[in-house]
């Protein structure tokens, strides 16, 4: 009820609107950025997350909340960035999430490595979990999984990058 | 959209105030012309749908109104012949109100009221309350209020009653840009009201439709039969008791007289282009005109 | 529960910051979607809520005012039993509902009631919220009342909700039968007739000492009570019903002959 009452000023109020958009470029920048590992590219499309967003708007109440929502399209936009022909020299057989951002990891190269050893699937987890500290309903909403589905995998995850960072310097 | 009539009529007691009105429209702007009394206000009101037809009904795109219900009175606007408004309101609080109940988010109708006001020429006297309004002010917000949901179904009963020329005038201006997506309709007995912005005009007569179709359709009824002459003094008191006289003009040696009748009326008449005042004039110059000849007494 | 140490290490992770061009290219782009605001409507919760704003807050003070003036009266003992403690009480019903009536007069304003007839929010609905949320204030009212005079030793129960509730129940009626059936102009001054009535006969029967509040008239009082409550809820049938429209006759419809 309350979201709907939150839709609705973002609709009838471009001020709530401004600062909706305000509040969480952020976040989904950075989403998209450990994603793609390029800014500009990341800058795109954060815009076109932003938009398609608001063009469908009352698609939110599938995933409960509409930040939730926004997420999906952020998705669905990395999505389909990958599967447009890259311009640029990087890898052809480039899959999406599989994190071209993790290249960009300057100092920490165990924790790249860690990182990629672990399941797509898992890595989003981690990224949504802790870097957009997301609560794991909604976690579970965007990915479209079950709560408890949700919280075993996180937990899994968890304890694998633990171990694989704890076997070089973790203390 | 299609606004269906069909075969509406209703009765009160023992006096028909409509009598099988059937047609259809679409968008545009649709003129409702008759005298007072004619049962324009009623068939108004059972489009509306705030007085039931004793028969016949009226549908949106094939669906009865009546049964839409909330989904029907979304779509319109209506103002009504004699308006009201709550004791004691300002001129925005009102427009609030109406918002409220049809229901606009608050935050929206602010906005959209503010805007409203400033369509109709009440922004300066937005925060007056609406008992210190003339008649033509009070008239404007009644359209304003119409407007607020924007309906595809405008339903304007008189509207410009009470309204100075000026303030018509913009009333006309102001039909003729609301988009074009609007079935609006309007009833009035003032003919220059519609005679230029309805793409139809609907003739009603004691609570029958007598004719409907644009000006130059309708006005075709008329050709031929409308002449301009010149009538001696000492004849004139004679000629116009046995003639409809839409317009005379008193000179010094003669009355010049813009005539209606199917023949020519005098010698060296001319005959005239005719106007929807003209035809209006052969239909209802039987209704409680002193003296008159009426066209069909001719 | 996010691991504190694990965290630690995936903050290492940098991201450059964006450019704050590129936000503000995105907020004046999503100004100039249209969302369509004008397709927006209240949902039941704000409809109900946002009609009380549009109730006077002259009809709330002077309700609530009285409710906790009476209340303060019966409570607090300062009126003799025999004398004016059931009078007061019965005198209440018919204000407390005049008021109501008074605020009701309002949206019956010729011109003004074919206007909300062809809302999307039923006029029905108007009538529903106030008259539910005066009914629960009035009501709020009697239970206190019953409350506070239940304490006193001479009192029975049934005395604090009989006396209370049927000149209430009374002046409903009364009401109702005339927003039902007179012409919007002269509502406002029938009802307060009504009320003005009611509340003398109430008063002159106290005075001329024939006992309505004496123990013996249980009977009489629960008798008209019952009698009452059919009525009311016929005449309040009616005026929901004759609220969705439909109406036999609009004051400003105009009648021709047949031929």
């Amino acid at each position: 009820m309350f979201e709907q009452k939150r839709l609705q000023s973002l609709i009838c109020d471009k001020d709530r609107l401004d600062a909706f958009i305000r509040e969480n470029y952020a976040d989904i920048y950075r989403y998209c950025f450990y994603h793609v590992g390029e800014k500009d590219l990341a800058q795109d499309i954060t815009q076109e997350a932003f938009l398609k967003f608001l063009k469908g708007l009352e698609h939110y109440e599938e995933y409960g909340k509409l930040k939730n929502y926004l997420y999906v399209i952020a998705r669905n936009c990395i999505r389909d960035s990958f599967r447009k022909p890259r311009e640029t020299a990087l890898e052809d057989a480039a899959e999406p999430f599989s994190d071209g951002g993790l290249e960009g990891l300057p100092a920490r190269v165990d924790l790249s490595r860690a990182l990629q050893s672990l399941e797509p699937l898992e890595r989003e987890l981690l990224l949504l979990r802790y870097e957009q500290e997301l609560k794991l309903r909604d976690i579970a909403r965007i990915l479209q999984l079950p709560v408890s589905t949700a919280r075993y995998k996180l937990k899994h995850a968890e304890k694998t990058l633990k171990a694989r960072l704890g076997a070089t310097t973790y203390d | 959209m299609h606004l269906t009539m069909e075969h509406l009529s209703k009765q009160f007691k023992n006096k028909a105030a409509v009598r099988d009105v059937q047609a259809d429209l679409t968008e545009g702007v649709y003129g409702f012309l008759g005298a007072n009394g004619a049962g324009k206000t009623t068939l108004l009101q059972m489009i509306c749908g705030i007085v039931e037809p004793t028969s016949g009904e009226v549908r949106i795109d094939g669906e009865p109104t009546l049964r839409m219900g909330a989904r029907f009175r979304d779509m319109l606007g209506y103002l009504p012949q004699e308006f009201g408004y709550t004791p004691g309101f300002t001129a925005r609080e009102f427009l609030l109100y109406i918002a409220s109940i049809k229901g606009l988010p608050s935050r929206y109708a602010k906005r959209r009221a503010a805007e409203l006001l400033e369509l109709v020429n009440l922004g300066q006297d937005a925060d007056q309350k609406i008992r210190t309004f003339s008649g033509g002010m009070k008239r404007r917000l009644g359209i304003a209020q119409a407007l607020l949901n924007d309906p595809k179904l405008l339903v304007l009963d008189e509207p410009t009653a009470g309204l100075d020329p000026r303030e018509r005038a913009s009333f006309r201006k102001m039909i003729t840009g609301l988009s074009r997506d609007k079935i609006i309709i309007l009833s009035t007995h003032i003919v220059s009201d519609i005679a230029y912005i309805s793409d139809q005009i609907l003739i009603m007569k004691k609570g029958s439709l007598l004719m409907q179709g644009t000006a130059p359709e309708l006005l075709a009824d008329v050709v031929g039969e409308v002449w301009t002459c010149r009538v001696p003094n000492a004849e004139w008191v004679s000629f116009e008791t046995a003639h409809c006289v839409a317009n005379s003009h008193a000179l010094r040696d003669f009355v010049e007289a813009r005539v209606i009748a199917p023949t020519c009326p005098a010698e060296g008449a001319e005959q005239a282009e005719p106007t929807l005042e003209d035809l209006y004039l052969k239909y209802f110059s039987d209704e409680k005109t002193e003296g008159r000849k009426s066209y069909a007494e001719v | 529960m996010i691991d504190r140490k694990l965290k630690k290490e995936l903050n290492k992770w940098e991201v450059p910051a964006y450019d704050a061009g590129e936000l503000e290219d995105t907020l004046s782009i999503a100004k100039n979607i249209n969302l369509h605001p004008e397709r927006q409507r209240m949902t039941g919760a704000a409809f109900f809520f946002g009609q009380l704003r549009f109730i006077r807050k002259r009809t709330w003070v002077l309700k609530l005012a009285f409710s906790a003036g009476m209340l303060w009266l019966l409570g607090t003992g300062r009126l003799e039993l025999s004398n004016w403690l059931w009078t007061v009480l019965a005198i209440s019903g018919p204000v407390l509902c005049l008021q109501n009536a008074n605020e009701l007069c309002r949206l019956f304003q010729p011109g003004l009631l074919e206007i909300q007839m062809t809302a999307r929010n039923s006029f029905r609905s108007v009538l529903l919220i106030r008259l539910t949320v005066f009914g629960i204030l009035d009501f709020l009212f009697f239970v206190c009342a019953a409350v506070f005079l239940s304490a006193f030793p001479e009192t029975a129960l049934w005395q604090a909700v009989l006396y209370g509730m049927v000149p209430y129940e009374i002046m409903c009626l009364g009401c109702l039968f005339i927003l039902n059936r007179c012409g919007e102009e002269t509502m406002l001054l029938y009802t307060a007739a009504w009320g003005v009535f009611l509340s003398c006969a109430l008063l002159t029967l106290k005075i001329s000492g024939a006992g309505i509040f004496e123990p013996s008239g249980f009977g009489g009082w629960a008798l008209a009570g019952a009698a009452a409550l059919p009525a009311l809820g016929f005449e309040l049938k009616r005026l929901l019903k004759n609220a969705g429209g439909n109406r036999y006759a609009f004051n400003d419809g105009t009648f021709i002959e047949t031929v």
